[in-house]
């Protein structure tokens, strides 16, 4: 089952890039290919010389933690074909450039679909497409479609799938002056998540959504459920489990807690097998002068180096013809406990190792809030400028969605970040 | 003999008020379909959903082929304008989230009225506004926005 899906989400996936190409090289008004595109230009600075943050977990920063303007954090350009073979049949492609630690022409593919619309009320897509857990996970890159200049951190960050390569189905009906869609997805993804120096190859398998909208005047009402297993191993890892490993053998007689503890963390720090869970309900307001969005989720993972816990964010804004401003305010709580030392490994000397498993389980959790305030000038029908500044207070051992020196993770920090950027479609 | 239905005489009594009181403002939008398509009305509601990307179905059991002005055009600000009261910045954000999500692809764009009118008039599935300056016999209009 898992092989047919993912043969079938290469084969839409085929077909969505090259069709277009072959169909036509010139795509104008009312043409069956139409090519368009989205892109953010944008500068970010933060006031901390030990902190640095990401806007996603495939990003790392180039000049590590240390302070100054970063071009990288946000800026982006994509470019999507559309190609309508038929009223219920098209092709969709999408390549977007965005800063990330692996950046290939795979990663680069956001989308790339077969989509097929048998009856009004039902839509299939073949090959690959967003994933649809989250209010804004679909279309995170496109900065343009939303007031803020980025989605909140605590909720979107360490999302760590992006795309989808499998099949997914929409129902859509109406009930009263309501429009409702169910929304189901299966497949698999991938992505290039930075550890170090080195890149963690995040694999799931088995990815299942289901979501339910409900889009009335003002409101889009959304809950989703999603789940996946994660099928790739933490490789810069792998030595430290195998020093721990010996270390449980090599000690079971003599210091029997220091086995047990040993075995605890190499069991803990295995991520390849593990689950991971999405729950999340969100609503979005729009009357067009006032606008507002909120969502809240929670993560399980059956991996201690999985991230888990719950999210939530909620914000508002008014809009003065071109112009608007927001306020918002983001938390995430980790749902895993700091791990401290339960037995002393200095009677062995091997307290650096203790120190070092102790310090990669700690360190992907996220214990954070933001509160942001900005505003949007739409200076032209099809671009804006925003301006926004992000006040984050991150809780001890909750850096996950940072690059700071080591020395800081034990500790409570404050930090500000100021972004302008400038989001266009054409 | 063909008998006169409703839809052709309001094209016919809309042509004749554009045609008689030139120069009185500007003309009104016509929202139009093929001409023997199975739609004979529609309300501003199934409208406004048919171009926010919510259906392409308003109950003849078939996908409209919805077409529209080019995205920056003032005959588009107009139409959202009078339609449902989306500035033109605001749709074309709103757009961009279904756009390049994927979720739901765009009206066809074509450049001016009587592009939009030779594809309704070809194309048995088709939906367009147009002003009402350029409307004639081909095509039924389903709503007429003031």
């Amino acid at each position: 089952m898992k092989n047919s899906i993912k043969h079938l989400a290469h084969w839409g996936l085929v077909l969505a890039l090259l069709l277009p190409l072959c169909a036509a090289v010139h795509a104008g008004e009312g043409d069956a290919l139409q090519v368009s595109g989205f892109g953010t230009l944008g500068v970010a600075q933060d006031d901390r010389q030990d902190m640095a943050t990401i806007r996603d977990f495939s990003q790392r920063p180039h000049d590590g933690s240390q302070t100054g303007p970063s071009w990288q954090l946000d800026t982006r350009l994509g470019v999507q074909m559309e190609y309508r073979i038929s009223p219920g049949t098209a092709l969709v492609g999408q390549v977007v450039a965005r800063d990330s630690a692996q950046a290939d022409a795979n990663s680069s593919v956001e989308l790339a679909y077969l989509a097929l619309q048998p009856v009004p009320q039902l839509g299939v897509r073949l090959g690959r497409f967003g994933y649809d857990a989250f209010l804004m996970s679909d279309h995170r890159n496109v900065g343009y479609a939303y007031n803020w200049v980025r989605p909140p951190g605590e909720f979107y960050s360490w999302i760590p799938i992006f795309s989808v390569d499998g099949l997914d189905g929409t129902y859509r009906f109406d009930a009263g002056e309501a429009q409702w869609s169910i929304k189901a997805q299966a497949g698999v993804s991938r992505v290039g998540v930075p550890i170090g120096t080195a890149i963690f190859d995040f694999e799931t398998r088995s990815l299942r959504s289901l979501s339910v909208t409900r889009q009335s005047d003002l409101w889009r009402l959304k809950a989703a459920y999603s789940e996946f297993g994660v099928d790739s191993e933490v490789t810069a890892l792998e030595p430290l489990r195998a020093v721990l490993e010996k270390i449980a053998s090599a000690t079971q007689k003599s210091s029997p807690n220091i086995s047990a503890e040993a075995a605890d963390l190499s069991r803990q720090l295995v991520f390849q097998g593990g689950r991971v869970s999405y729950a999340t309900l969100g609503t979005v307001y729009d009357d067009g002068r006032w606008f507002a969005q909120a969502e809240l989720g929670h993560s399980t993972s059956t991996s201690s180096i999985g991230t888990s816990g719950n999210m939530a964010y909620v914000g508002a804004g008014r809009r003065w013809g071109d112009w608007a401003a927001f306020a918002r305010y983001s938390v995430a709580q980790q749902g895993n406990t700091v791990r401290s030392a339960s037995a002393d490994w200095r009677v062995l000397g091997l307290q650096n190792v203790q120190a070092k498993a102790i310090g990669a389980l700690n360190a992907a959790r996220i214990d954070q809030a933001t509160l942001s305030l900005g505003g949007r000038w739409d200076f032209h029908k099809q671009a804006a400028l925003k301006l926004q500044w992000d006040a984050t207070q991150v809780n001890p051992y909750g850096y996950a969605l940072w690059w700071h020196d080591e020395q800081i993770g034990a500790s409570a920090s404050r930090v500000n970040l100021l972004s302008a950027t400038l989001d266009f479609v054409f | 003999m063909r008998s006169l239905r409703p839809s052709f005489l309001l094209t016919q009594l809309l042509c004749a008020m554009c045609l008689s009181a030139p120069g009185l403002g500007r003309a009104d939008i016509a929202v139009i379909v093929y001409r023997d398509s199975p739609v004979q009305a529609l309300s501003a509601r199934q409208v406004s959903d048919l171009y926010l990307g919510r259906t392409r179905n308003v109950g003849s059991g078939e996908l409209l082929n919805i077409y529209e002005h080019p995205v920056d055009s003032a005959m588009r600000e107009r139409f959202f304008h009078d339609l449902n009261g989306m500035a033109l910045k605001q749709i074309n954000a709103y757009w961009a989230r279904l756009r390049f999500s994927g979720e739901v692809l765009p009206p066809i764009s074509l450049p001016d009225d009587r592009a939009l009118l030779i594809a309704v008039r070809r194309d048995r599935n088709a939906i367009a506004y147009v002003d009402t300056s350029v409307l004639d016999d081909s095509v039924r209009v389903v709503m007429v926005i003031k």
